[in-house]
């Protein structure tokens, strides 16, 4: 889901930038409210824990591997606010220093891992509730891949109606949603699992929010 | 050229190869970039390329091979995006250069602290991922299937959470003991 610069016309980006910028300055707030003092440290720490979540990979055949995101390992342990936080301020920092993403599509990744992804994890906890915690949080780790994939297909498979050349080419990503939608949605619902798995590990060990 | 230049001049390449649709215009631009980016040129050019080569690469490939099927023109469409994201990705790699983030943002009371933190903390969180994944290889006589990894991926990250909810700890006492929110409004 780390879209590169160039595949987002600037009719996505710039709206999505200030959509994302006022999601940012709520979740600030919120978090500001909650841990006081502790904020500053909060948020960068958090921010480090996701980045290594992300570091976890699990080896697929042939020498490929998918890693998890930990956005329902962070939502449901420390809230959505300071997860979207954390989460972004990790895809800020994967871009700028690493070129993994881009700049302009930080905006959507952001609100479609870190506010999407986080929000289903923790409705999706909730709607399990009454299936036993193990089963609420695997359903909330796997919901949350599927919603920041299925939002960021959207966004994708909006571009070619976005904007095309003379010739009738599309100015950026080319695929529409009948191509993009199951070509990210079918591996991650695979990855889902995994995800899910981790994230049932994860809080077997610490417990989440609804716990404390 | 100061920070604040360099910023601007970014934000400018970024609007600009967004809405340019001409590759001799984009080819230019990115031009421009490299020669910002000076004697780096060739690193910034080399990792951007690296950085977008899997996403951009199966996206053009994709989309040129579908074209051609159809007997259509895929190559201006392939030329303009390939130089678009080297453009924009260059651009975000030259400014890292350029731009030291951390004292760009000292002065912001939130968000020069939190990067600080943040980057001072994923170094020791890369060496702890990787010192348990060593871990995990070393003490497994054979090659650990699939159920190992996800039990090995969530003990890992169930410690980089404990650990992360105790640096929160110790990271404010030792912001409060050098005078950090002592001025901050309670309410």
């Amino acid at each position: 889901m780390h879209v590169p610069d160039g595949f987002l016309g600037p009719q996505t980006w710039l709206p999505a930038a200030g959509v994302a910028a006022a999601a940012w300055s709520v979740a600030a707030r919120r978090v500001r409210r909650r841990l006081r003092a502790e904020t500053i440290p909060a948020l960068g720490v958090t921010a480090a824990c996701c980045f290594g979540l992300m570091l976890v990979a699990i080896p697929l055949p042939a020498g490929a591997s998918v890693h998890a995101t930990g956005v329902a390992v962070l939502a449901l342990r420390f809230g959505l606010s300071a997860s979207f936080l954390a989460i972004s301020l990790v895809l800020a920092l994967q871009a700028l220093l690493l070129g993994d993403g881009g700049v302009t599509s930080l905006p959507v990744t952001a609100l479609a891992l870190g506010l999407g992804g986080g929000a289903a994890a923790v409705a999706t906890r909730r709607l399990l509730s009454g299936l036993g915690p193990r089963a609420a949080r695997f359903g909330a780790g796997w919901t949350a891949v599927m919603t920041a994939a299925l939002l960021t297909g959207l966004v994708l498979g909006l571009q070619p109606q976005l904007g095309r050349d003379a010739a009738g080419a599309p100015l950026y990503f080319p695929f529409g949603w009948r191509t993009v939608l199951p070509a990210l949605l079918l591996p991650h619902a695979v990855l889902g699992l995994i995800e899910g798995a981790i994230t049932v590990a994860a809080l077997d060990r610490l417990g989440d929010r609804s716990d404390a | 050229m100061s920070a604040r230049l360099w910023l601007t001049a970014y934000a400018g390449v970024v609007l600009a190869a967004s809405f340019l649709h001409r590759a001799e215009l984009l080819a230019a631009l990115l031009a421009t970039v490299l020669l910002a980016a000076g004697r780096r040129a060739p690193k910034v050019l080399k990792r951007a390329a690296l950085a977008t080569l899997l996403f951009t690469g199966v996206v053009v490939l994709l989309h040129v091979t579908l074209e051609l099927q159809r007997g259509g023109d895929p190559w201006s469409w392939a030329l303009r995006t390939l130089l678009r994201v080297l453009t924009m990705t260059s651009a975000t790699m030259a400014l890292t250069l350029r731009v030291d983030l951390i004292r760009l943002l000292a002065h912001r009371p939130v968000l020069g602290p939190v990067l600080l933190i943040a980057m001072a903390q994923i170094g020791a969180v890369r060496r702890l991922v990787r010192d348990t994944r060593r871990a995990l290889l070393s003490r497994s006589p054979t090659a650990p299937g699939p159920r190992t990894y996800v039990r090995h991926g969530g003990a890992t990250g169930g410690a980089l959470v404990r650990r992360a909810a105790r640096e929160m700890t110790v990271v404010t006492r030792a912001m409060t003991s050098r005078g950090a929110f002592l001025d901050a409004d309670p309410h």
